[in-house]
């Protein structure tokens, strides 16, 4: 059993680093795109996360979720993604990646004090804008010609986060935690310039940055029946960023420049359960201020950001004597906010919807669970931001509980 | 009815085939879709004047410039040999025989002996006046040499043996002169080895002849020296035998010094080596910001010269890596195989490809100690380009480098 477990995660994580990072024309804004680090069934219901964790599930973003439920939790999530844009300018492109934006292992440590680890996405940097365009009368002199040139605009990288959560639960219903959040990765900004015509060489400019800083949150989650509340807080960070520049054909120089200024950022969030009914509404604010920040090498206009989710779960019935559908857990979701970044002066808007369905593994103690998700960022309109992405998630995710390690005393 | 076990067995089946299925599903939507990343102008309107880096075009002038005098230099790989005069440039042929012995094992008397040259056409014939035919002193060299060393000046040990009518206006003839006897003696020695010398008094040829060298495979081309005598070999005896001989060396000596020194002129000169020394200030592009597409040096040529003739050949440009002025005799050349140009008779402008060259003196400024236009096979060809020096009044016919570079200043 154990081993069966053990080889479908590294199927699944070898398919998850195999898979390209997720191409999005708002990474090129900022530290690129936020990644919602969330299992599955977070995703289902509508990016509502604070809340999750219990006996099976892990919350990746509310380390009081982690204190001891007497066995191992294990959980992954993929995620294909199938997007779209529009470009007011361009037309449309489209795109589809797998992702895998996390993995993590809670295990109990001592009573109620329970530790884990977990390997998530922060943000996805990738884009890669094309452009072409005929060029008359540059070189030699005295003629008049033809040039058609490429220029291609690309980003590759994103931040990652190893992070260590410690959660102990006082009482019967109340857990708090604290988990440490080592965030990295590489955000690299590439320009290239080619010529389709003979006679001229490929310039090009890159600018690599490094960044790495650790952040620290903290949370706390009451898990009383009817009601569960939850609240996490995630502490100004500051993470370094080390950037070279190389110029194709000229200067390749290190400098050491800035940091990425993470803000205090608040989550809090409420369920309330009514027979197999359990209604989720989670609120997000990051204080990112309205500021112009050089992180990367140009400058991005931060603002304040905040996220409104909602979500419905209709819960497994207990009866053994039910049919296998009523088994199954059900869900349903959906989010609305505002990015942290601007595309010029304009706030960048985001919305989606979830529907997902759980399915209980009796032989681990765990559930799979599938989401298909439908978000969508930006907009078209004349004075907006010009660009809109839809993007659909078709989302594969498991949550296991193992006897690895196990409570011990009371 | 179904056992515990068949049940757990069944579970995990249906858990492993579910889940390898989802994997497959989203490997195939990955991989269907193509590619992770959009391939087109999307996303342009959110990055704005990021996306380009802006074409920019700008004229450096050259600050510096020089006519270098290489002279005359041992010509390893010359594909043709030259004799006579023309336009003041100079050519005589040195040939070298094997030991005598390398063919016969002794020869016990001779009769006669010449040699023969097959010609290779003319040296441009249409502006030749003057057809008539010139005599070359044939002088064996008596004493050993070092052939690196050798040049049109080289004070040979030698003495006249006779001369030799190979001045013939026809641009396709074989022609015979003597060799005597007693050099042929002297043969058995070492004198052939150390070759003859075809010397062509000064002002008494009015055209240039090209000959082959002994690099020809045919043997009806190649130059040969025929003689009867009678020999033993193998211990028999051939009277009056027909011995033809390969030279084992070849090659043509030139002399050059009629230029004058101040013209407004830069000279580009093979056979008798002339290169040019060219310095620009790259200075004012910044290693940091702009990446070169394109460099190319313009020179323009003067066509109406009465010092051009002949077909100059292919030159390149090399970095020069030592002040002109610290070792003029041994300036440090360094080798860019990016570059080469044909200098074509009669051609008004020669442009020269130095992108990669101008990249290296942008990065490294410090390093730019110019750059020379010099032959890629020196010897090859005899003849002399004519250029516009940047002291000429007429700006217009002035050298410059034209630089096409992406500016990604921001």
């Amino acid at each position: 059993m154990k081993m069966r477990t053990t080889t479908l995660a590294i199927v699944l994580l070898l398919t998850g680093a195999l898979a390209a990072s997720a191409s999005s024309p708002f990474a090129t804004l900022g530290a690129g795109v936020m990644v919602d680090p969330l299992s599955v069934r977070s995703a289902a219901l509508g990016g509502v996360d604070i809340l999750t964790a219990d006996s099976v599930y892990l919350s990746t973003m509310n380390p009081a979720g982690w204190n001891s439920s007497g066995r191992t939790r294990f959980l992954m999530a993929s995620n294909v993604r199938i997007s779209s844009s529009q470009d007011v300018l361009s037309g449309k492109d489209g795109a589809s990646d797998l992702q895998f934006p996390t993995v993590a292992l809670a295990m109990p440590i001592y009573r109620t004090l329970g530790i884990g680890f977990a390997y998530k996405t922060v943000t996805d940097y990738s884009f890669l804008i094309r452009r072409t365009s005929t060029v008359t009368d540059l070189l030699p002199e005295d003629t008049l010609a033809s040039y058609h040139l490429t220029e291609t605009f690309s980003g590759v990288g994103g931040l990652s986060a190893f992070s260590s959560n410690f959660g102990v639960r006082l009482g019967n219903s109340l857990a708090m935690g604290v988990a440490l959040d080592y965030v990295f990765g590489k955000l690299d900004r590439i320009w290239q310039m080619t010529f389709d015509t003979g006679g001229f060489t490929e310039s090009g400019k890159t600018i690599r940055n490094q960044l790495s800083g650790i952040a620290v949150r903290f949370g706390a989650q009451y898990s009383g029946t009817p009601l569960m509340a939850a609240a996490t807080v995630q502490l100004p960070a500051s993470i370094s960023v080390h950037r070279s520049l190389e110029i194709v054909g000229g200067d390749s120089l290190g400098i050491s420049a800035g940091s990425l200024e993470m803000p205090l950022s608040l989550s809090v969030g409420a369920a309330w359960t009514s027979g197999r009914k359990r209604t989720y509404g989670q609120g997000s604010f990051a204080a990112w201020g309205s500021t112009a920040q050089d992180v990367i090498g140009v400058s991005d206009t931060y603002l304040n950001a905040w996220l409104a989710n909602a979500g419905f779960e209709l819960l497994p019935s207990r009866s053994p004597l039910e049919p296998w559908y009523q088994k199954w857990t059900y869900r349903a979701g959906g989010h609305f906010g505002k990015e942290y970044v601007s595309a010029g002066s304009d706030p960048v808007k985001t919305f989606g919807l979830a529907l997902g369905v759980g399915i209980p593994v009796r032989t681990h103690m765990g559930m799979l669970d599938l989401a298909l998700t439908m978000d969508w960022r930006g907009d078209t309109a004349a004075n907006g931001v010009g660009v809109r992405e839809r993007v659909t998630g078709i989302r594969l995710g498991f949550s296991s509980t193992e006897s690895w390690f196990v409570r011990r005393g009371k | 009815m179904r056992t515990k076990g068949s049940a757990k067995s069944g579970g995990r089946v249906v858990l492993v085939r579910v889940s390898l299925l989802l994997i497959a599903v989203s490997l195939a939507a990955a991989l269907a879709a193509g590619c992770g990343q959009y391939n087109s102008e999307v996303g342009s309107s959110v990055v704005g004047q990021q996306l380009e880096g802006v074409l920019r075009d700008t004229v450096l002038q050259i600050q510096q410039s020089r006519t270098r005098i290489v002279g005359d230099e041992m010509k390893s790989t010359t594909s043709l040999l030259y004799a006579g005069e023309q336009n003041g440039m100079q050519a005589d042929i040195l040939m070298r025989f094997p030991d005598q012995k390398t063919y016969v094992d002794s020869i016990l008397s001779y009769d006669s002996a010449v040699v023969v040259l097959h010609t290779y056409g003319l040296v441009d014939s249409a502006n030749v006046t003057d057809w008539t035919p010139w005599q070359a002193n044939v002088l064996r060299i008596d004493e050993p040499y070092d052939s690196s060393e050798i040049d049109y000046d080289y004070p040979f040990v030698s003495e006249m043996i006779g001369v030799a009518g190979i001045g013939t206006p026809a641009p396709d003839d074989s022609i015979e002169f003597p060799i005597d006897t007693v050099t042929l003696h002297r043969w058995e020695v070492d004198s052939l080895r150390n070759g003859i010398l075809l010397r062509v008094d000064e002002g008494t040829a009015t055209f240039l002849k090209r000959f082959y060298t002994f690099t020809v495979k045919s043997d009806s081309l190649v130059p040969l020296l025929k003689f009867r005598a009678s020999v033993i070999d193998g211990g028999e005896l051939h009277p009056d035998s027909l011995i033809e001989m390969r030279p084992t060396y070849t090659t043509y000596l030139a002399n050059d010094v009629t230029l004058p020194v101040s013209d407004n002129r830069l000279y580009l000169t093979n056979g008798y080596q002339r290169q040019m020394l060219f310095k620009a200030d790259f200075s004012s592009l910044s290693p940091r910001t702009a990446s070169i597409n394109s460099a190319q040096l313009f020179l323009k040529v003067d066509t109406a010269s009465v010092y051009a003739f002949g077909d100059p050949g292919l030159f390149t440009a090399y970095q020069v890596t030592t002040e002109w002025d610290e070792y003029p005799d041994s300036l440090g050349l360094l080798y860019w195989p990016s570059v080469a140009q044909v200098i074509g008779e009669g051609a008004a402008q020669v442009t020269m490809d130095i992108t990669d060259l101008a990249r290296e003196l942008e990065k490294h400024p410090t390093e730019n100690k110019g750059l020379a236009i010099r032959q890629t096979n020196a010897g090859n060809t005899m003849g002399r380009a004519v250029f516009y020096d940047i002291t000429v009044p007429d700006t217009t016919l002035r050298p410059y480098v034209r630089v096409l570079y992406t500016d990604y200043s921001e």
